[in-house]
């Protein structure tokens, strides 16, 4: 289990994330997602005894992960730009980092490549970023960890290799009932192989749930009433965005969508739908990206 | 196409990752071509270290190969920095830092394979090739402790250069986040390392011996240049006689170095495993202190450079820079150069805080120096022990060298001060010196090279010595107070009567003993003086000016010996001290040596052993214990008996004045009177020219050919310097009539000719200015004022050059 206990990271007066507190269960797959700069790589970076918390400390079952390399041999790291000998070819690639674990499978590594038809005496530097991309996670699946990080998971990859990528993940756990961290702004392909997940939005954690659990938590309700309403009349209603125009409003619900849908149900209305939010829309509700769009369209106006 | 691929590989070219790839063939073929380097360089050494100690019997070895030596320690270091550059490039590259950092390796692994694996390839070279010379000499040469002991100190000090360059460059990769503040770093630490080094040298030789304040240091000799050749490091052994003795000091002092930097480096360890922050990888600026020490150690370095190169082209210009100015303008070069230099780091010229400081720190530096400087050490330099606690002082002064006391206090080669001391006692002296030493602290004259060390004996047992140079002439005049004491008598009767001379000589002519004139204090008036020389004792030679010699007589009786002895104590005694030192004429002097060992230089045909022949292109330095060496009478060169003092012991040389009436007479009685005049009827011809305009004329000539700048080496610390005078004196035409060469005489000019290279003889002397005297009155006239081997520093007077009738010429000095 990967435990993120208490972590804050500071960079000088800048606090890049505060007070994270994640678990990671065996047997499951972690999707970390936020918007650019909202701290992944930075999360990912102290899992990996990269970089040292300011506070807190991440813990990989009960040790602690930062400069220990009794832990880090189960564990590997696919950074987005993971480092090779400059004249290497996939093969000897491979190599250099079978040196440092143990239980490096080069029939595992040889048999992905094959599944991704990559020839092991390409050189690194000729391959396309989604084919390097396919390298690290051959190499990183190799190295047969118990604890798999990836930054960028999805990126550069086409959508057959994606697919191919999603079920090694989701092979790999069963067999080796490993615990991965992907991180990630695919949302589709997120909700698609992970069990958990997590938004980072800027220092904190603004949502840590199963992915089944996220629709539940969050329900778009579009309601007509019978009059005209105001905010002041749904201030019973537990909301997280609220669009009034005339007697219908657009709401977003969130916590326990049904109680709040049934107090909706016995004001004065006409009519009531409600529809499960997709992981994407809740990421952008929750980053409040759609906040923006008004400020977008203003630009062209000028 | 093929260009544009290549272009781009050019622009992202990465040190690490081109030494993970071919970058090792091509290390390795440099490390090959290195070691072939070594070899070569180091064979040569080691042979030429056997071939001394066999045929001359010496210890001066590698004297004319310590420009070898120091390219070989630069080349090292460079090699063993761009190992550090490259074994720590990881940590400047984010890709690679995350990577490597990310590994299953605790980082204290890590730092291990980064640093032992390329320090101990290095070391297995340079040791193998080492190794490999010591093995041939001895093979051939057979063993000898001297080369063996070599061999080990050149191993020790190449594995400490080794160490040097790996180390700064590893300090400054974990210390900076960018590639260019740790290229930076790594320069300003090989640099700073040995100005800390010098600056606790200059501490040591204030608070051990007394020696000036730090000032000297700074601006004399220039220890932040210290930089440009790193292989000059032996003064700190100075300190250890017991290890000079032995000549083990370059040994002690580079194991001294080894365990520093091998404690850096366990240092820096600790804080890569415990504070070192992999997310300041590529951050611009990543440690300000570092950079503030990168600052002030390249501006501090570089303005030293720049500040001792202006001084000297002020020097020419007849004005010297005073301590103050010099001072202010070290400031602001210094500032100039940090601000610079952390400009170039951070490829902006604004100014922000991170340049504040580092253009603050080396200020801070500079005033720290300012304020030793000018306390003297914050008081040190000027305390005074009380009168009633002293119980006796010693004084050893090079002013009395100047004259008779000269010999008896024959400087010590180390420390620059004379090593006999007279020690006075009585209440009466204490004051006249505590005198003489207020004096000293209240004038100083940078124009003279006098100095005196005073050292206190207090009744509780311990002693305050003190060293200080350039002595006004109020603290001379106060100098001769001392002249005539009870403790200077009794010294001088001691050593004129109670002593016995190995040599004794009579020197025509010597008015350059008189010398408040006398330039510089690296060739003295013995040293280089004749070729005069005579192994047997109390013969009697005399030169004449023509630098030939007279054979007087073969010997002198003991009984004669003594009579001369006495009646120069006697004079001594009868004498004033404005009479001793003021004569109204000079006529020539008395020798005494007292040296049961004394050095000789000589050059020619010379065997040592029978079935070694020199020739007389094999001249070189040699020592002689007692003997001279054995001539080889099947040479087939013409024998060249010559030869001159290096570094005599012991030895009275007294001016025989118009005043010494006693010595005078007992020389006239001796029949030995008449040859301290000149034998006009040898003259031939004599040619005169004004010495300015003669030194401006050879001097425009050099400058066309860039002989004036060279490296002037006056003491163990390097200092670039233009020294105008001597370097357009030494290089001469070859052969031939040239007056400069013989007014040098050929063992400096030879001497010159290896440490400066080769000469151009391409000057042309037809347009010399010079004008012949052919009026043979006019003729013995100046003859009669001149001096050989002597001029006054701003050549305001003539150059007599004679040309004698066997085929001899000089060149004499006529002071203005």
């Amino acid at each position: 289990m990967i435990k993120i206990n208490s972590v804050t990271k500071k960079y000088g007066d800048f606090t890049a994330i505060e007070n994270i507190n994640i678990e990671v269960q065996d047997t499951s797959v972690f999707a970390l997602t936020g918007f650019n700069g909202s701290g992944k790589t930075t999360l990912l970076n102290i899992c990996a005894g990269v970089v040292k918390a300011t506070e807190g400390q991440v813990l990989l079952d009960g040790s602690d992960a930062f400069d220990n390399d009794q832990e880090r041999k189960n564990l590997f790291y696919v950074s987005d730009n993971m480092f090779f000998p400059p004249t290497s070819t996939i093969k000897s690639g491979a190599k250099f980092y079978a040196k440092y674990y143990d239980n490096f499978s080069f029939e595992i590594f040889n048999a992905i490549l094959t599944i991704f038809g990559l020839n092991e005496k390409a050189t690194i530097k000729s391959l396309s970023k989604g084919m390097k991309k396919q390298v690290q996670l051959a190499i990183g699946f190799a190295a047969k960890p118990k604890y798999l990080l990836i930054d960028e998971t999805f990126d550069g990859l086409d959508p057959h290799k994606k697919e191919l990528l999603k079920k090694l993940i989701l092979e790999y756990i069963n067999e080796t009932n490993a615990s991965i961290i992907i991180a990630s702004h695919n949302l589709q392909e997120v909700s698609d192989i992970c069990d958990h997940v997590a938004i980072l939005n800027g220092k904190s954690v603004v949502l840590n749930s199963a992915i089944e659990d996220v629709s539940e938590k969050f329900r778009k309700v579009l309601v007509t009433f019978k009059n005209e309403v105001t905010e002041s009349d749904l201030s019973n209603i537990n909301y997280h965005r609220i669009k009034l125009s005339g007697k219908t409003a657009m709401i977003i619900v969130c916590g326990n969508v049904e109680s709040e849908i049934e107090k909706l149900n016995q004001m004065e209305i006409e009519s009531l739908e409600s529809e499960r939010l997709t992981l994407e829309e809740v990421f952008i509700e929750e980053t409040e990206a759609e906040s923006e769009n008004e400020k977008i369209k203003s630009i062209f106006k000028k | 196409m093929k260009k544009s691929n290549l272009s781009s590989k050019n622009k992202n070219f990465d040190l690490a990752s081109f030494m993970n790839g071919n970058g090792r063939i091509y290390l390795m073929l440099i490390i090959s071509a290195f070691a072939l380097f070594l070899t070569v360089v180091g064979f040569d050494t080691l042979d030429e270290l056997k071939y001394n100690y066999d045929v001359y019997n010496t210890r001066k070895y590698g004297y004319s190969f310590s420009n070898c030596f120091s390219m070989e320690y630069s080349f090292i270091v460079f090699i063993s920095a761009l190992l550090g550059a490259a074994s720590f490039q990881f940590l400047t590259s984010k890709q690679q830092g995350i990577t490597m950092l990310a590994l299953p390796v605790k980082r204290s692994k890590l730092f291990n394979q980064k640093v032992i694996l390329p320090i101990c390839g290095l070391a297995v070279v340079v040791i193998m090739v080492k190794a490999v010379m010591i093995y041939c000499n001895t093979k051939i040469y057979g063993v000898n402790s001297d080369l063996i002991l070599q061999g080990i100190t050149d191993i020790v000090v190449c594995l400490k250069y080794v160490l040097l360059g790996f180390t700064a460059f590893c300090v400054s990769s974990v210390a900076c986040g960018k590639k260019l503040e740790v290229v930076f770093g790594g320069v300003s630490l090989i640099g700073v390392m040995p100005i800390v080094y010098k600056l606790v040298d200059s501490l040591l030789d204030m608070y051990l011996y007394g020696y000036d304040s730090i000032f000297y240091s700074v601006k004399y000799y220039s220890d932040f240049v210290f930089i440009l050749n790193p292989a000059r490091e032996l003064s700190i052994s100075d300190y250890f006689e017991e290890i000079r003795a032995f000549g083990i000091e370059k040994l002690i002092v580079s194991a001294f170095w080894i365990v520093a930097l091998i404690l850096t480096l366990v240092f820096t360890k600790r804080y890569f495993i415990k504070g070192y922050k992999a997310e300041k990888i590529e951050m611009k600026s990543a440690n300000k202190p570092m950079l503030a020490i990168i600052g002030a150690a390249m501006a501090l370095t570089v303005a030293q450079i720049v500040l001792n190169i202006i001084a000297t082209e002020f020097e020419y210009q007849d004005v010297e820079l005073s301590s103050i100015i010099y001072l202010i303008l070290l400031c602001v070069l210094t500032v100039v150069f940090a601000f610079l230099t952390i400009c170039l780091i951070e490829t902006s010229f604004r100014l922000n805080k991170n340049k504040l400081i580092a253009v603050l720190s080396p200020l801070s530096v500079v005033a720290l120096i300012l304020v030793f400087a000018f306390t003297g050490g914050l008081g040190y330099e000027s305390r005074m022990p009380d009168t009633n606690d002293i119980k006796s002082i010693e004084i050893s002064t090079t002013f009395y060298g100047s004259d008779m006391f000269n010999t008896m206090t024959s400087p010590d080669l180390y420390s620059g001060f004379p090593e006999q001391a007279t020690t006075f006692t009585t209440e009466k002296d204490f004051k006249v010196i505590k005198g003489i030493h207020e004096t000293t602290l209240e004038n100083r004259d940078m124009d003279t090279a006098e100095s005196i060390c005073i050292t206190y004996v207090l009744k509780d047992g311990s002693t305050i010595c003190r060293n200080y140079y350039d002595l006004s002439e109020e603290t001379t005049a106060k100098l001769l107070m001392l002249w005539k004491t009870d403790a200077t008598k009794k010294d001088i009767e001691d050593y004129l009567l109670n002593n016995k001379p190995t040599n004794f000589y009579l020197y025509e002519e010597d008015s350059y003993y008189n010398s408040d004139d006398y330039y510089g204090d690296y060739w003295g008036p013995y040293e280089e003086a004749y070729s005069v020389f005579n192994y047997d004792q109390n013969e009697i030679y005399i030169a004449s000016k023509q630098n030939t010699e007279t054979k007087i007589k073969n010997k002198i009786t003991k009984a004669e010996f003594t009579l001369i002895k006495e009646a120069i104590y006697k004079d001594y005694c009868e004498l004033t001290a404005i009479e001793w030192f003021k004569p109204t004429k000079t006529y020539g002097a008395v020798v005494l040596m007292y040296n049961d060992e004394y050095y000789v230089d000589y050059y020619g045909d010379y065997l040592y052993e029978e079935d070694e022949v020199l020739y007389e292109s094999d001249t070189a330095e040699i020592t002689i214990e007692n003997e001279a060496p054995p001539v080889n009478e099947n040479a087939t060169d013409e024998l060249t008996a010559w030869g001159g003092f290096s570094g005599l012991n012991e030895q009275v040389t007294i001016p025989v004045t118009a005043e010494m009436k006693n010595t005078v007479a007992v020389l006239k009685s001796l029949g030995l009177y008449q040859y301290l005049t000149d034998n006009k009827a040898e003259i031939e011809r004599v040619f005169i020219a004004d010495a300015k305009e003669y030194f401006e004329w050879k001097c425009e000539w050099a400058i066309g050919n860039e002989l004036h700048f060279g490296i002037y080496e006056p003491s163990a610390y390097f200092v670039p310097d233009i020294d105008l005078e001597n370097d357009v004196l030494f290089f001469g035409e070859e052969g031939g009539s040239n007056p400069v060469k013989n007014y040098f005489g050929d063992g400096y000019y030879s001497e010159l000719e290896d440490y400066y290279g080769s000469v151009v003889d391409d000057l042309d002397y037809s347009d010399a200015p010079v004008k012949e005297i052919k009026n043979s009155k006019e003729m013995y006239t100046l003859l009669t004022k001149a001096h050989i081997k002597y001029y006054d520093e701003e050549l305001k007077g003539k150059i007599l050059f004679v040309d004698y009738r066997d085929g001899i010429d000089n060149a004499y000095y006529i002071p203005a």
